[in-house]
């Protein structure tokens, strides 16, 4: 389920920020991938896409950080 | 791996400075006279502010030792029915242009919304401020994005509204021209008697018509006084007027205020009772176009939309939202349903942080506005639409 998860969300990293994360693992912010608008427009993308709302104003942006994090948060949140 | 870590923390006085000269970073393009003058406005708007509330601080984030985001905090008093409201109005919320790839922007507007507040309020938000406030849970008010404007001199007005000085000044004789000739609006008197606007009067068309305005701002004299005089003190779109209006009864119907120059005025306030707002907008009208006015622009606020209705007014939506938030979804319904009064006077949109692009003069102490006799079209202090 995660996997399939942490592939959809790879996929919409490249098609929809085209940003390309090296591996599931890799701090979005340490090594300069995201900020803050583009979370905000990946969150929509995620929302829009599969489905899965994530608040903001409830979960901590420290499990925003990866891709495999995110990965867990949509698992929990869809 | 070493994760970085923001830390976010509350506006000191030992901060100005820095704030100035990230204010000066992030905004390039605003004119100041010097960084000095810079740092003085944000330490009398944010920490010397009459309404200033240690509880509703402004908010910095730092990343390591440098300050690298900012998020400026505005309390303002309102009433929702008869209880006390705390408002926060949020402004300026900037992120070093170097430290981008971080949440900055995020952690600050997230640390605002937790805040003790009521009610939290942006207005003059571009897109990325719109989609960050919306992330967080907050929502942005659809009427609030339209402007109205309105043609007083028809050929002048529109050569304004489509922008471009060279244009403006091959174009304006004979816009001037086609105006004369034209009697655009047949009646823009009111019947209304004109005084100053001060403290006094404000609150008393307030409570007059609070029945109309479930949600309203609770000025003192103090904070109304220091208000107008900021405003007053921002000449980037004009001179400021304003009046208090009364019926010849002698009660108050309720007042304007806007920045008056020769193209496209910008009204900061008009209210008063529903029934008085038609009328109250074509006193508006006849003041500005008796000094010169070309048009009037105002934002689309929910308790003007009725007044509207017959008054040939053009809509536009420049992408500028006001923003809101509250715990306590009741505090937002007015808004929606008109019976908010939340004007530019309210928000930010009166404050100086884009500079000015002439020297001005400091604020003056007086607080009345003065109604302005007529004169003849003055030169035009606007640079653009």
């Amino acid at each position: 389920m995660q996997a399939s998860i942490i592939d959809e969300l790879s996929a919409l990293f490249d098609e929809a920020l085209h940003i390309e994360v090296p591996s599931p693992d890799t701090d979005l912010i340490d090594s300069g991938l995201l900020d803050s608008l583009q979370l905000v427009q990946l969150l929509l993308q995620i929302e829009e896409r599969m489905g899965a709302r994530i608040p903001l104003d409830e979960v901590e942006l420290d499990d925003l950080r990866s891709v495999s994090r995110l990965a867990g948060l949509i698992a929990q949140w869809s | 791996m070493v994760v970085t870590r923001l830390r976010i923390r509350e506006l000191t006085a030992a901060d100005v400075a820095p704030v100035a000269a990230l204010h000066a970073r992030a905004y390039p393009q605003h004119h100041w006279p010097s960084e000095a003058a810079r740092a003085a406005y944000i330490r009398e708007l944010l920490l010397h502010n009459p309404w200033r509330d240690p509880e509703l601080p402004s908010w910095v984030a730092e990343e390591g030792p440098r300050l690298v985001g900012f998020f400026g905090v505005l309390p303002r008093r309102m009433r929702f029915r008869e209880r006390s409201v705390r408002v926060a109005v949020g402004c300026q919320l900037m992120v070093d242009p170097e430290h981008r790839r971080s949440f900055a922007a995020l952690e600050l507007m997230r640390r605002f919304f937790a805040g003790p507040q009521d009610l939290s309020a942006a207005d003059g938000a571009n897109d990325a401020s719109r989609q960050c406030w919306e992330a967080c849970g907050g929502l942005a008010s659809p009427l609030h994005t339209l402007h109205w404007v309105r043609l007083l001199r028809p050929a002048r007005g529109l050569l304004h509204l489509a922008g471009g000085r060279t244009l403006n000044l091959l174009a304006a004789p004979l816009a001037a021209l086609a105006d004369a000739c034209l009697r655009f609006g047949t009646h823009l008197g009111s019947g209304l008697r004109e005084e100053p606007l001060d403290a006094a009067g404000l609150a008393e068309a307030i409570e007059r018509h609070r029945s109309a305005f479930v949600l309203r701002p609770d000025y003192d004299a103090a904070g109304f006084d220091w208000l107008l005089a900021q405003a007053r003190a921002k000449r980037r779109h004009g001179e400021l007027h304003g009046a208090l209006l009364r019926r010849p009864s002698g009660h108050a119907a309720g007042w304007f205020l806007y920045y008056l120059n020769g193209g496209v005025s910008k009204v900061l306030s008009l209210g008063g009772g529903r029934a008085e707002l038609p009328a109250l907008f074509d006193a508006l009208c006849g003041h500005a176009r008796s000094r010169g006015a070309a048009a009037l622009e105002g934002r689309l606020e929910p308790h003007l939309a009725p007044a509207l209705k017959g008054k040939r007014c053009l809509l536009q939506n420049r992408g500028i939202a006001t923003l809101l938030h509250a715990r306590d979804p009741a505090l937002l319904v007015p808004f929606l349903r008109g019976d908010a009064l939340f004007t530019r006077l309210e928000g930010e949109w009166w404050t100086r942080f884009n500079g000015e692009p002439a020297p001005r003069e400091a604020p003056p102490a007086a607080a009345a506005v003065r109604s302005r006799p007529a004169s003849p079209a003055r030169s035009p202090g606007y640079s653009g639409y």
